[in-house]
This record gives C-alpha cells, structure tokens and sequence, in this order.
C-alpha cells in the first residue's frame, strides 16, 4: 500500500494508560486497545460521551502524547511525525490565540509555523478570511473576537497550508444556532474540496447531520464504527422499531386503548394525543391500529419512528453505564 | 527550516512591544534619561579659593594668627598685610595654638578661603623682599617679570593665588588653575569639587557609572523585565495555545528556546535604550566617551537572560506568572547571600592578611600585611604572631618600620582606615618598639624577646594569633598629610604631601621611665617640639601626589610628583637635601606611581602607563617598557648584586627585569600568579609573599623552595576556603558580573579598593572578568537544557 492508497487514519490496538503521582502512582487507562480506520476523502465523526478518551485518542495522532502501545499512522505516516504534522490541519478544543494578535497576524504567525511561503501565505491569508466570513475584522485582536469568529479562525489557519486531513475537537462547542451552522457549511465545504475530516463531537445532530461515518468510543473502547445508518442497524437488537400514532381522544378510551398494548402517551395541544407503541412486526402494527380503530378514535397521523443517533448513542452508552463493563471507574478524571 | 522558529522570535518580540508595560517602562526612562540630561560638569577658569582648597585648617589658622602678630614667615606677613585690617585685628586676637578655640568666633574652611580670596585680587602682594623664592619659581618667574600694572585681572589672580601657595604651602592644596562644579542645566550644585578631571573620571568611570548601570538599570529594569516578560512563557504553554503550537511541524526545544530569547528581544531593546541615553549623556554632558558604557548592554541582557532561565524553566513547570516572578526573587535573593557571605569574608581572609613588604630586623623577619599588622612568625604554633600591640581589625596601614640599630628600636607609624577605605584616621604619634640587645632570639623564628616583650609566651594557638609580641611606645608627633616613612642611610625621613622632613633626633627626648606606670598607665613618650624638621630647599615644593624611593646608597631620593622625576640629595653636613636634577615625564602628573632605584637605574611606574627606565648616569630616559597584559604594578624591589629590578604584579606575576637590556623574564615559582610582595636577599634568593599570607623563601637560580612559612588555617579562614568560597563558585552568581562591568568601564582587570587610585602599592581585587559569564553561561545552559527535556517527555 503507498502512502496516497493508505488510509487517512490507521490505528491498531492503541492503548494509552495515564500514570499520576510521584510515589504511589495511580494509572488510568484512557485507551483500551482502540481500532480505527478513517478513509480518504471523508468526514468522520468520533462520538463519546466526557471522559470517553476522544481528546486522548487525537493527542496521540497529533504526536502531543506518546501511546502505552499499538500503532498510529495518519496518512501513511507515523502519528506524531514531523511529516505527518505538515500534513494534518487541527482545530483545537477551546481555542486560543495570544492577546496581541489581530486575525490576520494570527494566520501570518500559525502558516509561518507550518512553513507556508511568505508570498503564498498572504493570498492564502486573504483568501480564508473571506471563506470563513472575518473580511473586514481581520485587523482586530483576537481577543475582541466572539467565540464563533475564533472557531471560524481556528478553521482558516488549520486551512492555511492545504492540509489533506483535518482534525477538529469539538468546533461547535459553545456556539450559537447560527455559528453552528456556519462550521457546518465550512466542513461541507471542505469534503467537497476532497479533504479528510476527523470530527470529534458530543454534539450528536451534528455529526449526524454532517458525517460520512461515525465511531462511538466510550471509556477507552469502540463501541462501534459505520455511518449513521449502519449503527443503527448494528445495534437494531437494542432499539426496537416504534410506531407514532397522534390521535385525538378521552382518557376513558385512552384507559382502554393501554389495556390493550404498551404505550407511552404524550399531550399535544387542541386536545390531541401522541402515544408511542413498540411494534417488531408488520402484524403487530396491523394489530395496534385495528384497537385504535375499534375504539373510534380518529388517527391524525401515523409514523414509523427509525431510532436516531442520539437514541443509539444513548443506548450504548447506557449499556457501558452498566457495571459489567470492565472500565476503572476513576478514569473520567483522567481523560476528557 | 529556521523560518518557523525565525516567526516565533519575532511573535515574542510583538508579544512583548504589545505589552503596555513596556510603553511605560520607555516612558519612564524617557523622562529619567530627559531628567539626567542637564547634569553636566561647570568648569572655569579660575584660581579663586574654595573651602576644599584648604588642606589643614587648624595649621594654616596658626599660622595667619601668626602672622597677624608678626611673627612667622615673611610670605605670610605679606599675606596679612593685603588683608583687611577687622580681618587681621580679629587674627591678632587669637591664641596663636588654638586660633578656634572657645573664647574666639569660629572660623570655618570656607571663610578662611574667603578671606583669601579678597588677596586675590591685591596688586601689591608680590614684592621680592616678601617672597624671594618666586623667582625660583618657573611658573611663577613669567608672571613676577612684568610689571603688575600690565598683568590682566585673572593673571593677577593666578600669580597672587600661587603666591598664597608658597605661604602656605602645606596648608593649602596645590592650585589646578580651573574650578569643577557638578550643575545641572549650567547651575552649579554646592562647592567647587575638590578633584582634578583625572580623578573625576576614575570616579565616574569607576563608581557613578557602575552603580548607576548596576542598581539603576541593572536591578531595575532586569526586575521590571522580568515581571513583564514572566507571562510570555506561561501564556504559550496553556492548553489553549499550546495544542495548537505543538500540532505543528517544530520541534518542542526549538519552540522554546526561541520563545526565550524572543523575550530577551524585548528587553534587548529597553536596554539599549537606557544605556544609549546613558552614553550620551555622560558623553555629551561630562566629556566621557566611554564605549564600555556601550558594551555593558549586552551584559545587563545577560543578567537578564540568567533571571529569565529560571523564571521560563518554572514557567513551564507551573504555569503560572506569578509564581516565575517569586520563583526569581527567591533565586535572587539566594545568589545575594551566598555573594555577600563570601564578600564579607573576603577583605578579611584574602585581602588584610596579604603581605605587602617583608622587613629583616637583624635576623627576624617581619612582615607588614595589607590590613596593616606587622607580624613575625611563632614557629611553636605555625602562625603569624602580631608584633605589635596595635589593634586595627584587619583595616589599617602601617608606615615603616625602620629599625635603628644604635638604639634598638622599630620606629613606624600605624593608621586606621575608614570603612570605605578613602580616608585615614592617622595617628599623631610615631610608634616606637624598644627590642633589648643583651636578650635577642638566636633563631630566626623563635619568639623574639624584648623589653617591651609581654612576659608570658602564649598558650594556645588562638593566643599566639593575638596576642602581640611587643609593647608599643608613643613617640613623638608626625608631620601631617605623611604619606611614606623612610629610612636614608642613619637618617629617618618622612615624606609629607607637600614637603619632605627629617627626624632630628637631637629634639627627640624620649622618657627614661617609660616602663613606670603611672596610676597604672603608661604615660606617653613626651619629644621635643617639632622633631621632624623640615629637609628640602625653602623654595622646594612637592604636590599632592608625590611617590618617592630611596637609592642603596641611602644618599638619594627620588621623588615624582607632578610628571617630574625629582633627584635629591642628603648632604650629611648640612641635614638637607640639595635638588640634584629633575626630568620630566609625560603624563598629567596626578597618577600613582611607584619609584625603585639602584646604583644605575630608577624605575618609575605609573597607573595606566608604561614603566619609564631612567639612567642615572647620563640622567636621561633609558628605556620604557609594558608589562604583558597591561598589568599594573604592586611592587617594584631592586636586586641586591644586580643591576635588575623584581616586580610584582597587581595579577600577582613575578618578573625580573633586566635594567639595562629591558628584558623581563618571569621568576619561576611553583605558585603561580598569587604573589604579593618580595624581599631579595641576594641576587638568587628572596622571600616572597604567597596569597593569602604564606612566605617562602625560595632560591630563584635553583627553584628551590628553602623556608614555607604557611600560617594554620583559622575557623574562619576554614570556613571562607572550604564552604563560603566553593558555594560561591558553584553558585551561579548574577551579581558578580559587575566585575566584568567594572572590566568594561574602567578597562582594567583589578580593582582597588579605594575611591581613588593614590597608591599602586594598595591591594586590589583581581577582577573575575570570565569566570562569572563561565559560570553563569553554564548555569543558563543547564536551565535550558532541563527545560528542553522537560518539555520533550512531559505529556501535555
């Protein structure tokens, strides 16, 4: 395999174990033998929930940490290289820039430091400060910037030397509504120029709603890896098909339709009803709604619910809550 | 490849230039700079006399009152005569021995100059009945040819001021013909001082500019530097900013080292800013283009590259500005101790104990150390015993002492020092040790006997530090302003700053009883009045700055003063001394010298300048030579039974010169450059002094070392060798640059430890020029070093 066939991100049994203390040394295990694969040219999201080990995991790609053990190369160099450095674009989790820097002294400053050419620096410079909507403020400081006019900066100076694979810890932490969606569109924007992007979220309907795939690490484990669908169904045994029925009726009938089948009810406004009935089979959907009907209650609308990332992340999450799960427990303190 | 690192050095420097402190630091050394500017030096012409100009009040009073009475010299009567009469009929009215006493108005310096100066401007002070050694005079003669009427007013006034000088020529100190005032904005502040521009310069350069450099800006803007540039590395290491730098392709200890010094950048420029200012100022303001003022801004960035060491190394650690600032001042604070614990011990342990002259007393040998103790060496102990029961804690002077062989006597003067070491509490009478003949040692080193000996022979090693061997009698009185004590053949002569004088020992009574005590005392040898009488030629006068050495022959004296080499002779018959010749040197004539004579050859050497061979044959210049790396002289002895010189340096090096060749070779010795002093006493063997207090006697043709006379250790000296002086030197030692300071200001690579140079033969200081940058280089190094992996295996 050459360098352009390998993968943008392999990682083989990775392990990394926190030791603190100077006498009696605690050790945390923040990685336990994680496996992950991140192709070229697509925008992958690692979901877990504070203390998963999602921040560990790119530290040890960015060559900030060392690993206790296994393997890590980013695209097709070992993590943590000088070369795999020139080559990866990182947005970092709270971002900061030092006070005496104005936006565009900042991009100068950060494209010197990944050797970009003084002449291309200035056009490329010129260029993401108008991508990433700061025309017109690149002159101020930094610090007078909001928190989403310094994500949308953290993005342009991880763009500033064209890197193939960029790599972004949590980049809508914080933000509005409408600076949400404004890194979405620049990591839209960056799959489409055929860039790699390494998402490290907490924020589920993000990654849902911009990821390719998605692997969910949780205390130091993949729990799973594939595109929102694909979890879904990987982990379908988990979360049952459902059925959506708004209906407008009493509660004498809404008494006699739970005596028929479980159900969770909800009120809407105008007296309407939303109940929520598990269903596995077409047969037991045909069953349910024959009692709604036998009862004389009007169905306004009927859906049949696929269980969300959100509701799959939960689920996984909640089994790995379970105490089965062979995690040492003080490890949150240690990774996050 | 160096581009990244080059944008950090420069980001650093932005950092810092964006720092409102540093707006503000250049602010306030804008204004102290601007504030500094107007003062200057206020020079005139002018021979007008200032309170300064008096150099012995209480005698020149006596001597006006005398006058006033007519009585006295005629120079003086001509004097009283100009004065107005209210003036000499309160004169008349004095005590003629204690014009200043309760009964009369006292009478200040400055009114004295006062009252001189309204004879300034007399045109009929000069007559040739009062003042017949004015036509001696050669720079009188040109003045006193014209006639009065056609001299302009400040002619006058330079005659009649040099007139004034020849009445009262030890009264008064020698006219410079111009006043220098400090001023600010052409202001004068206070008095005239009473400094020629040589010394002011020594001062300047020496003092004002080292402390100015070393408190001023050395401590303050190293300090505010510090606090300023505390947070940069604190602030680039936070999780924030630091991620994003070390998703980077640089490496950690790059980041870092150019992160420091793009600190030091910052501070770069203040100080070049100060120091430039500085430069100017005392260039332009006091006429001193001194470019090692320039030279000391890359020393202060070094003083503050050390303090930002540690500062940046906790930094890293902590992570926390404030704790690299308190981190700073405790290892400030620590180099401070550990460098006042060894400059306290210094002067005592390495500095007093020196032995500056060696003395042969008949077969004793007695040493006279640089703390002024005159000591003979206690074999039973292996100590140096004080000979002499005077008490000077480690910081006085010793004049002499002359043995006289016909009574048995050591006759010397001892003075204390003040603690600054300009000026001399000078004791009025001569001290006298009467040695008994009938009870003398019979070895070189056992405990000598005496008269005057205390009875007991100590019992302990600390007592025979202390305890002295001899008593010591009061003699008679000195001659003020004594700079030398000497010994010319029988003759003792005493060497004043403006005449030379003899003992007359047909006035000198001393008591017969001085053993009985009365009501328990010793009551003081009470001479005859005035026993030094004065020796040279009435129209002879010295200066201020006056060395003198004393030929073999014990005939003739040589004396320089005011560049000119003066060749006295004794006439036996007349107890005087006749001015043989004299020849001029280069030079401005205030500079410490040292002289040294033999039967061929005088030797003059002069602060800063070049030895200067006189033939005393053909009295001409022989030759003029430098010693290798411009050292200054500390000792210059003739060889007995050659016509070669040995010379000590004050780096402590040996040499022996070849009068007549020019030659000087280095006398072989096995310890190096730690002498300092040495007595030949033949032409192969001589004693010599080893730093700190060690005398050997060392056979120079054969290299073989005859007596080591090595004192035992005390506590102390125990203490400043084996853990003060090795924590210092393993200490890294920010502070002890202001020797290199010194080096760079004054340019030379000892230090005395008075204000002014006036004796070469006082011990300096060598100066540590390269060993504190060694040291401190290294300490920077390994700071960094740990930083680096610090911050290579730390996992942020």
């Amino acid at each position: 395999m050459t360098a352009f066939d390998s993968p943008a991100i392999d990682v083989r049994q990775l392990r990394k174990t926190y030791r603190e203390g100077w006498f009696f040394r605690r050790s945390f295990a923040a990685l336990q033998g994680v496996d992950l694969k991140v192709r070229r040219g697509e925008v992958f999201g690692l979901l877990g929930p504070n203390g998963a080990g999602k921040t560990t995991l790119i530290k040890i790609l960015l060559g900030i940490i060392r690993a206790s053990s296994g393997d890590a190369h980013l695209l097709g160099q070992p993590a943590g290289s000088k070369a795999a450095r020139m080559r990866i674009g990182y947005l970092p989790e709270n971002l900061n820039f030092p006070s005496h820097h104005t936006g565009m002294r900042a991009l100068h400053f950060l494209g010197r430091l990944s050797n970009v050419d003084s002449h291309l620096l200035r056009s490329r410079s010129q260029e993401l400060i108008e991508l990433v909507g700061l025309k017109g403020r690149e002159q101020e400081l930094v610090r007078k910037y909001s928190k989403g006019m310094r994500q949308r900066l953290g993005i342009a100076q991880a763009m500033l030397h064209d890197p193939d694979l960029m790599i972004m810890d949590e980049p809508t932490d914080g933000l509005d509504p409408i600076g949400r969606s404004q890194i979405r569109q620049l990591i839209t924007y960056l799959k489409h120029q055929g860039k790699t992007v390494f998402l490290n979220s907490h924020i589920l309907q993000e990654v849902e709603l911009v990821c390719d795939r998605v692997a969910i690490l949780v205390r130091g484990n993949l729990r799973g890896i594939g595109t929102p669908h694909e979890l879904t169904e990987q982990l379908h045994g988990a979360l049952e098909m459902r059925l959506m029925i708004e209906i407008e009726c009493t509660a004498e009938q809404l008494n006699q339709l739970s005596t028929c089948f479980e159900l969770s009810c909800e009120p809407l406004p105008d007296g309407r009803r939303k109940i929520v009935a598990t269903a596995t089979t077409q047969s037991q959907v045909d069953h349910i709604i024959d009692r709604v009907r036998q009862l004389g209650i009007s169905i306004l609308r009927l859906e049949k619910i696929r269980p969300s990332l959100e509701e799959v992340f939960l689920s996984v999450v909640g089994n790995a809550e379970s105490p089965h799960v062979a995690v040492d427990a003080s490890a949150d303190s240690a990774v996050s | 490849m160096m581009r990244p690192y080059l944008a950090i050095l420069v980001d650093s420097y932005w950092e810092a230039v964006g720092n409102r402190v540093l707006w503000a630091l250049l602010v306030c050394w804008s204004i102290v700079i601007v504030s500094l500017a107007p003062f200057g030096l206020v020079i005139e012409q002018s021979f007008e006399l200032s309170s300064r100009d008096v150099q012995n009040r209480d005698a020149l009073l006596q001597k006006m009152v005398r006058a006033a009475k007519g009585q006295g010299t005629q120079t003086a009567k001509a004097v009283m005569r100009c004065l107005p009469s209210d003036v000499v009929e309160d004169l008349r009215k004095r005590n003629s021995d204690s014009p200043n006493d309760q009964n009369s108005r006292r009478i200040s310096s400055s009114r004295i100059a006062t009252i001189l100066n309204d004879v300034l401007d007399q045109p009929e002070l000069y007559s040739k009945e009062s003042f017949p050694a004015a036509e001696l005079r050669s720079n009188i003669k040109p003045l006193i040819e014209r006639p009065t009427s056609s001299l302009g007013r400040e002619e006058l006034r330079e005659l009649n001021r040099k007139l004034l000088q020849l009445a009262f020529p030890s009264e008064l100190h020698t006219p410079r013909g111009e006043l220098i005032w400090i001023g600010y904005a052409g202001l004068k502040i206070g008095e005239p001082l009473g400094l020629d521009r040589r010394f002011l310069r020594e001062i300047i350069e020496s003092r004002v500019l080292t402390i100015i450099i070393k408190l001023g800006l050395g401590m303050a803007t190293v300090f505010v530097a510090i606090v300023v540039t505390s947070p940069m590395i604190p602030d680039t290491f936070k999780s924030g900013s630091l991620h994003l730098l070390l998703s980077k392709p640089i490496s950690r200890p790059l980041l870092y080292l150019f992160k420091f010094f793009g600190g030091s950048v910052f501070v770069l420029i203040n100080i070049t800013f100060l120091i430039v200012g500085l430069f100017l100022i005392v260039g332009w303001r006091f006429g001193i283009w001194n470019p090692g003022v320039l030279a000391c801004i890359p020393l202060l960035l070094f003083v503050f590259i050390i303090f930002y060491s540690v500062s940046a190394l906790v930094g890293i650690i902590w992570g926390n500005s404030v704790i690299c600032v308190v981190a700073c001042l405790v290892f400030w604070l620590f180099c401070t101790v550990i460098g006042a614990l060894r400059g306290g011990f210094l002067p005592a342990v390495e500095i007093a104990p020196q032995i500056v002259r060696f003395h042969q007393v008949e077969d004793q040998l007695l040493t006279v150390t640089q703390g002024g103790s005159l000591n003979i060496w206690n074999k039973q102990y292996s100590v140096w015993q004080p000979a002499v029961d005077i008490d000077r804690m480690h910081n006085g002077r010793i004049l002499g002492p002359i043995f006289d062989h016909q009574r048995q006597q050591l006759l010397l003067r001892a003075d204390e020092r003040a603690p600054f070491g300009m000026f001399w509490a000078a004791s009025r009478k001569m001290s006298i040790v009467t040695l008994q003949s009938d009870n003398e040692p019979t070895s070189n080193h056992a405990a000598p006997a005496s008269s005057a000996s205390t009875s007991s022979v100590p019992k302990s090693i600390e007592e025979a530090r202390e305890k002295s061997l001899w008593l010591v009698d009061a003699g008679p009185e000195l001659p003020g302003l004594m700079i030398d004590f000497l010994q010319m053949g029988d003759e003792v002569v005493a060497v004043t700053r403006s005449e030379i004088r003899r003992l007359d020992r047909t006035k000198v009574e001393l008591a017969e009883a001085s053993e009985k005590l009365f009501f328990g005392f010793r009551p003081p040898v009470v001479g005859a009045a005035d026993p030094f009488v004065v020796a040279t030629p009435s129209d002879y006068t010295i200066d201020e700055t006056v060395s003198v050495a004393v030929a073999p022959n014990g005939q003739q004296l040589f004396v320089y003063h005011s560049s000119s080499l003066d060749v006295l002779t004794f006439s036996t018959k007349t107890k005087m001394f006749d001015v043989t010749y004299k020849l001029k040197l280069d030079g401005e004539g205030s500079e410490a010298a040292i002289l040294a004579a033999n039967d061929e050859f005088c030797l003059v050497a002069r602060d800063g300048l070049p030895i200067k061979v006189f033939d005393l044959e053909l009295n001409e210049l022989h030759s003029a030579l430098r010693l290798p790396q411009e050292a200054d002289v500390r000792q210059i002895t003739s060889i007995p039974g050659s016509s070669d010189f040995s010379i000590i340096t004050h780096l402590g090096d040996w040499y022996r010169l070849s009068s007549k060749t020019g030659q000087m070779t280095i006398v072989s010795h096995p310890w190096g450059n730690q002498c300092t002093a040495a007595m030949w006493i033949d032409a192969d063997r001589a004693w010599l002094g080893v730093k700190p207090n060690r005398a050997v006697l060392i056979n120079v043709a054969s290299g073989k070392v005859e007596q080591n006379l090595a004192p035992v250790p005390t506590r102390m000296d125990s203490f400043y060798r084996w853990f003060a002086n090795p924590l210092y030197y393993v200490n890294p030692k920010p502070a002890a640059l202001d020797a290199a300071m010194s080096y760079l200001l004054t340019g030379k690579d000892t230090q005395s430890l008075e204000l002014i140079t006036t004796d070469l033969k006082t011990a300096r200081i060598e100066l540590e020029v390269w060993q504190p940058i060694i040291s401190n280089s290294l300490f920077v190094i390994v700071m960094l070093a740990i930083g680096c992996i610090y911050l290579v295996r730390k996992e942020f």
